[in-house]
């Protein structure tokens, strides 16, 4: 059985065009991946239920392992090796590091993506919108309380306050 | 607290202390935030072959025989292996050495690995386990404490 014919596309990502072969019936997540070596984009259940695959089309997170590659096209595609701006972690990155949000690291790159979407619609969610935003997105490290404070911290700096993580949550007391 | 914290730090001030009990970033969390962290998926290689396993479809099982020759005669595929070739079992724990990667004779539920195959490209390798041929014997299943008295 012969593998199906390549089809030539132009893909735009962290606004940088790339002209790249692929099977047509290859995922979002498979050609950010295997095809344009993006793998900061996660591979997880390929069911469009952890989330870890999350990506950013035309601004609005979407779950690249249910989408065709083909089908993004002439859109937007934001993953998350284009939140930092040069050496300048986004401010979602800093809180993420700083509060121990990134545990093991593999949920990470979703949730920053799905995340900096809510924030340009949301600057000052609060706890539920966050985590309803969020619900999408498992982390089996976390707890998710880590993850909700460094959202909240990230949103507070990024509406020009100048926010330090509580004591509680970088000390546990 | 007041007086025992002193002693907890032989005598030390916490606040002269760099890293106890202070918040440090991780030493990978620049490299977990920006997704450059390298997790086993995320791993290529030159001429990198790629493993599936072929598992079991019955509950409880014996394995009678396998027959991997077509599998093998497929184009791209470099091996094929059953528990046949990994007689020796293993364990984390010393007592416990009685674990094999594949099935060596008995299958004991669906999804029992019972072949793996190593070939140039997952699709090739999921085709190859499609021609794996294994004849099972079945035997009862177990799947109650009611039933293992019968």
């Amino acid at each position: 059985m012969p593998s199906p014919a390549k089809v030539l596309a132009t893909l735009t990502v962290n606004a940088q065009e790339h002209q790249v072969a692929f099977a047509p019936h290859k995922s979002l997540l498979e050609v950010l991946r295997e095809d344009l070596g993006l793998t900061g984009t996660k591979h997880g259940c390929e069911l469009g239920e952890c989330g870890t695959c999350a990506v950013q089309v035309d601004g609005v997170p979407v779950l690249s392992c249910l989408v065709l590659a083909l089908e993004s096209v002439g859109k937007q595609i934001a993953t998350v090796e284009g939140m930092a701006d040069g050496p300048e972690l986004h401010p979602l990155q800093v809180a993420f590091a700083e509060l121990g949000a990134a545990q093991c690291g593999y949920c990470t790159p979703g949730i920053l993506l799905t995340a900096e979407a809510l924030l340009r619609e949301d600057r000052a969610p609060d706890r539920q919108t966050i985590r309803r935003a969020l619900a999408g997105n498992l982390c089996r490290c976390t707890g998710y309380l880590k993850i909700y404070e460094a959202v909240e911290l990230a949103a507070a700096r990024l509406r020009g306050e100048p926010a330090e993580p509580a004591r509680e949550t970088v000390r546990g007391h | 607290m007041g007086t025992e914290g002193g002693d907890r730090h032989h005598g030390a001030d916490p606040r002269d202390l760099r890293v106890i009990g202070q918040p440090l970033l991780k030493v990978d969390a620049r490299s977990k935030v920006t997704g450059a962290t390298q997790f086993a998926d995320d791993l290529s290689l030159p001429r990198m072959l790629y493993m599936k396993l072929l598992r079991s479809t019955e509950a409880h099982a014996r394995i009678v025989r396998i027959d991997t020759s077509e599998a093998e005669a497929l184009a791209g595929v470099h091996a094929v292996i059953t528990g046949a070739d990994l007689p020796i079992p293993f364990g984390i724990l010393p007592v416990s050495q009685d674990e094999h990667a594949l099935c060596p004779e008995k299958v004991r539920m669906i999804g029992d690995p019972v072949a793996a195959v190593a070939a140039v490209d997952e699709e090739v390798a999921l085709r190859a386990c499609q021609l794996i041929a294994v004849e099972y014997e079945p035997l009862r299943p177990i799947g109650s404490r009611r039933a293992s008295k019968l």
